[in-house]
């Protein structure tokens, strides 16, 4: 149950941060120390999410250089292994390749902390889950979303004419 | 919302769901890991193992395809493994109130105590129903408290904490109950999972899972003194009446291995089965019995000896056990081994080392069941999480008796030391108020909800009235 509801997002979270050859592992991982600490979930019988996130997290941030690594590739070819084929027209793929390039080029300068808090949120898990999934109080979850974005909104500040849109405040 | 949320948020959306046929290999890797886990018989730490296998793709799965799959496995499998449903939490309004319930009646000055991962730990005048103000022991969601032991004269609560992901060092934290003040949280090994204490109150002992370590703290002093290095993967742990023997359930091992207190040091391990569980000695102190998760029985242990009797077969889905204060009867709780089986709990008569009729409290699986049985010993309170019910049993006869259905859920529970009242966790989950909720046991009825830290896990009561 855990797994077939779960497995699905955290894979696409672990690919989203090493590339899904290496999500394929650390989904099993990820549900292999939620089947260590169990006891624990168990009692508080609470919604597993964040709990799941916090594993994977925890995992993917033994492979450190390897995330830095992945991002930098994005960055470098513009190409991203982990994303869906794109298949919309040719002139929005090119400005989304414009974009997702400074993007990952972002995201492997940020410190690990701050990368892990932007893509629990950027994931879709909401500030309190992403505190409970970190195990840091929520206003730490704040105050590291606050200068993370501040860092990618400054790398890409005024570098990416193809999206004008994309730095209104 | 601004720019480069919505571009990072695209990012993220961009990744698609791995495909049915990467699922099912996770799913098949991670199956094969617990059953190695739980068959005990694998290499030390599969864990690592798994992070290789990121490195050499096929060296790793030719590693974890080696495991014979072990049928017993099935239902611990389950846990995160199967089923449907189970897992999504009761949940119900949840009344609340500070104010003193008179249907408690007059009482005793038991304080229970609730912890979990809040950081705190939540003092509830039992007489009263009434949550004093939360003691702080650590920071919000920075750790979870999964455990607590009581010094013999009540005086001193000793809360066992460890990391929320497991991994790094847990803690021990004493609280005096008379001022409810916690004294310095005191280090204990890697991943802890359960702690006991002598008789005498002068030694706690700590199982630190990851370390394959047992800490004894001197409770005088409060200091950790040398860990004792035990076999794999320590879990449960028992001391024996006359406070000469503590006895380790090694999980990795399928050991039972025995402390000596005099000296602090292990004597012959004993071979039980694999992933040993739960331990629970006779007040005689003559036999320890041990729940064995993974072919489903419990192995008698004459202490005198070290001899193990001839196990008593359980089903697969057991996980857990509790003995009656008296000795007479062992409830093991089984989570029922898939979604059509009924969770079930079955009496083990000690007398004779049989299995009696088991009795049935709903479906359970692959959720979780709490049990605490009245001093006295006539009925057992079952406490089901996935139906959100408290079931009474009594134990003269074994009968069950009319589920009380709680508002928000139905977790861990504690009984007070004069039996009239049963505290059991009912809400608990991020974002939501964490309660505990009184039941009467004269009349088996549900009282206020009582406030307490959020996500809490674990609830114990002063064992006899203080001062």
């Amino acid at each position: 149950m855990l797994f077939d509801r779960h497995a699905p997002a955290i894979g696409r979270y672990i690919a989203r941060r090493l590339g899904p050859d290496a999500a394929d592992d650390l989904v099993a991982e990820t549900f292999l120390a939620a089947f260590r600490r169990r006891d624990h979930y168990d009692l508080t019988q609470g919604d597993a999410r964040p709990w799941l996130y916090g594993i994977a997290t925890r995992l993917i941030g033994r492979h450190r250089r390897q995330e830095v690594r992945f991002f930098l590739a994005i960055a470098r070819t513009g190409v991203d292994p982990a994303a869906e084929p794109v298949t919309d027209q040719v002139i929005d793929r090119i400005a989304a390749q414009g974009a997702r390039r400074e993007l990952a080029a972002a995201l492997a300068r940020l410190s690990q902390d701050q990368r892990d808090v932007l893509l629990l949120v950027a994931s879709g898990l909401g500030y309190e889950e992403t505190a409970l999934a970190l195990a840091v109080p929520a206003g730490t979850v704040s105050s590291r979303l606050v200068r993370a974005r501040r860092k990618v909104r400054e790398a890409l500040g005024g570098q990416d004419p193809t999206r004008p849109g994309e730095d209104a405040p | 919302m601004t720019g480069e949320m919505e571009q990072l948020e695209q990012l993220c959306a961009a990744v698609p769901s791995p495909d049915r046929q990467r699922l099912a290999a996770a799913r098949a890797q991670l199956s094969t890991a617990i059953r190695r886990e739980t068959a005990g018989h694998a290499a030390r730490r599969p864990r690592l193992a798994v992070s290789l296998a990121l490195r050499h793709r096929r060296l790793g799965r030719r590693w974890l395809g080696w495991a014979a799959p072990v049928a017993a496995a099935a239902a611990v499998t389950g846990v995160i493994l199967g089923g449907q449903g189970v897992f999504s939490p009761v949940r119900h309004p949840v009344p609340s109130s500070s104010a003193r319930d008179p249907r408690l009646g007059p009482g005793h000055p038991a304080t229970a105590y609730v912890a979990g991962q809040s950081g705190t730990v939540t003092p509830i005048l039992t007489a009263a129903g009434t949550a004093l103000k939360p003691i702080r022991i650590g920071k919000e969601y920075g750790q979870i408290s999964s455990a607590i032991v009581f010094g013999p004269d009540g005086k001193t609560a000793y809360v066992l904490s460890s990391t929320v992901i497991g991994g790094g060092s847990g803690t021990v934290t004493p609280i005096r109950t008379a001022t409810n003040t916690a004294l310095k949280p005191i280090t204990v090994g890697q991943d802890p999972r359960a702690l006991a204490i002598t008789p005498d109150g002068a030694t706690i002992y700590v199982t630190n899972y990851q370390s394959d370590t047992v800490t004894p703290i001197r409770t005088a002093t409060n200091t950790a003194l040398a860990p004792i290095r035990v076999g794999g993967n320590p879990w449960a742990i028992a001391i024996t009446p006359d406070g000469k023997t503590a006895y380790v359930a090694d999980t990795h091992s399928g050991m039972v291995t025995p402390i000596r207190i005099a000296t602090n040091t292990t004597l012959t391990p004993i071979r039980v089965g694999r992933f040993p569980q739960t331990i629970a000695i006779t007040p005689d102190g003559r036999t320890a019995y041990v729940l064995n998760e993974g072919p489903g029985t419990v192995t008698p242990i004459l202490t005198a000896t070290g001899t193990v009797l001839k196990p008593i077969k359980v089903p697969a889905g057991s996980f857990s056990m509790a003995m009656t204060p008296d000795g007479k009867t062992i409830y093991v709780l089984d989570l029922g081994s898939s979604q059509d089986q009924e969770g079930m709990v079955i009496p083990i008569r000690t007398a004779t080392n049989t299995a009696l009729r088991p009795i049935p409290i709903g479906h359970a699986w692959p959720s979780t069941i709490n049990i605490a049985i009245t001093p006295d010993s006539r009925t057992a309170y079952v406490a089901n999480a996935s139906t959100g019910t408290v079931t009474p049993i009594r134990t003269a006869t074994g009968t069950a008796l009319t589920k009380i259905r709680l508002a928000g859920g139905a977790g861990p529970i504690a009984i007070t030391p004069d039996g009239r009242t049963a505290y059991v966790i009912a809400g608990s989950g991020p974002g939501r108020t964490g309660t505990v909720i009184p039941i009467r046991t004269a009349t088996n009825q549900a009282l206020r909800a009582i406030t307490v830290g959020n996500l809490p896990s674990v609830i114990a009561i002063t064992p006899a009235p203080r001062r």
